[in-house]
């Protein structure tokens, strides 16, 4: 959350920075929106346009800084308006079998596949606070700073979120 | 005040499930879901939360995806070069398009000689469309066709009747000798009902000429006038007559016209207010063509008038004309 970038004017510089950037976060942030929408191939290509747009806006504003915070905030908001566009906010991607199938032989585990089922069926916020806090790391304070949001509104969503979570995962 | 409690313990709880639960708010969790029983039926004590929360840390930690993506700055140039493909492509599909248009229009019709013994017959939305093969006329054509071939407009050979005698008081003047006009060219092909020649058409030679002719239908004027006629004056008239003769009425055959070859007479009656002011044009002749027709109606309402006058009062008349075109641009 803290790590800063610092101004960059030079062409390759900005390449330079995005590149390393992108070698840091892009893990991290395409599994962040992997579960947020539960698709492989509709999180990469919003990774793609969190760093493009990150891009760009160095490229236009090099005095800028750019902090992690902002990645995860601009990917949150691609999902939620991809879920929104979508209107599939409700929907459980890997109740399709070849999405399962590619979850566990990716993770060798059917905890994720839980997970995201659990995970698909929160609302966009409450599944964002938990990711971010759970997933990413971040402290209630920092991810209310991403969510733009209080730090008391996050635990609690948090919660709301892990009622929801503990009910499925005590199903399945 | 139970809800506002309720929802302090979710905020203590997810405080518990990220882990930034002091000591204090653990107490306080603790206390609340000991009292609150749909608490403790939905949250879970802490070892239930975190519980929860370990499984989401164990599948995080087991997650394996790890994917690699472009650097963005070939992802901008990408976009770009397809931003200005996709205008190119455009642009190209515009030219093709107005190109292919311009062609078919030019020589589409002309290459594919339609004719009359081959038409060329298309079933579209139920109906039977034949195309038959015509000399296009656009107006340069046209103009070019008019400036090599001309169109003769003459008003006809017209034999006059008498003029009205019916006047009071007008028997002993002699009536008008009837006469043949003929304005700007000669062509006596065509007959119109004397009624229909205006009397200020009338020729001075060749009244003059028939004169003698008439003369012996003259009855011969009466010797006697009744008492009671040289009392009363009798009425000046003149007749309806447009201001500027002959060239007053100037009929212009659209180019159309020329084209098409139009020949024909066109006939026509002209309501004249008492003011001069042709009100309401008549065709009475039909020269089989409608732009005749009109080009002779639309110069005629625009022509002035003197009305007819009796005692030197306007009154409302009618004036008849005719005139005849003769095409030989396509001789």
């Amino acid at each position: 959350m803290e790590e800063v970038y610092l101004a960059v004017r030079d062409s390759a510089a900005v390449n330079a920075r995005i590149e390393l950037l992108v070698r840091d976060y892009q893990t991290r942030i395409a599994r962040y929106l992997r579960r947020m929408v539960g698709d492989s191939e509709v999180a990469l290509d919003l990774t793609q346009e969190v760093f493009l747009a990150a891009f760009r806006m160095l490229k236009q504003h090099p005095e800028r800084p750019l902090t992690a915070g902002w990645l995860y905030k601009t990917a949150t908001n691609g999902a939620i308006s991809h879920l929104r566009r979508k209107k599939i906010v409700r929907m459980i991607p890997l109740e399709r079998d070849h999405d399962t199938r590619s979850w566990r032989i990716d993770e060798q585990s059917a905890v994720s596949v839980d997970l995201q089922a659990a995970i698909g069926q929160l609302p966009p916020e409450q599944a964002s606070a938990v990711l971010l806090t759970s997933y990413a790391g971040y402290s209630s304070q920092e991810a209310a700073a991403v969510l733009g949001t209080s730090a008391d509104a996050v635990r609690q969503r948090v919660c709301r979120a892990m009622k929801t979570l503990r009910s499925i995962m005590t199903e399945q | 005040m139970v809800r506002n409690v309720c929802e302090r313990a979710e905020i203590l709880a997810g405080a518990i499930a990220l882990g930034e639960a002091t000591d204090s708010e653990r107490a306080e969790y603790r206390g609340h879901v000991a009292s609150c029983a749909s608490c403790i039926e939905s949250l879970g004590g802490e070892r239930e939360i975190e519980r929860v929360m370990a499984g989401v840390a164990r599948a995080r930690d087991m997650e394996t995806w790890e994917p690699v993506i472009a650097p963005p700055w070939h992802v901008a140039a990408r976009s770009r070069n397809r931003a200005w493909r996709m205008g190119a492509m455009a642009a190209g599909i515009a030219l093709v398009a107005s190109v292919g248009v311009h062609a078919f229009v030019a020589y589409g019709l002309g290459a594919a000689k339609p004719t009359p013994v081959n038409p060329i017959v298309i079933d579209y939305d139920g109906q039977h469309l034949t195309l038959e093969r015509r000399v296009p006329v656009t107006k340069h054509a046209a103009v070019l066709k008019a400036r090599s071939a001309h169109m003769v407009v003459v008003h006809n050979v017209i034999h006059l009747e008498a003029p009205r005698t019916a006047v009071v008081g007008e028997s002993a003047r002699k009536p008008e000798p009837p006469a043949i006009h003929v304005v700007r060219t000669v062509i006596a092909q065509t007959t119109v009902a004397a009624s229909n020649i205006p009397i200020w058409r009338r020729d001075p030679a060749g009244a003059a000429n028939a004169n003698a002719a008439a003369s012996a239908q003259v009855p011969p004027p009466l010797e006697h006038r009744a008492e009671s006629m040289a009392v009363a004056a009798p009425p000046t008239i003149r007749e309806v007559e447009p201001v500027g003769g002959d060239a007053a009425i100037d009929p212009v055959p659209p180019m159309i016209a020329y084209a098409e070859g139009a020949n024909g007479t066109t006939a026509f009656e002209l309501a004249v207010d008492g003011r001069g002011i042709p009100t309401k044009c008549t065709i009475t002749k039909a020269s089989g063509y409608l732009v005749l027709d009109h080009a002779v109606c639309k110069a005629a309402m625009k022509a002035r008038f003197l009305p007819r006058e009796i005692n030197g009062r306007g009154v409302p008349s009618t004036y008849r004309d005719a005139f005849t075109f003769r095409s030989n641009g396509n001789d």
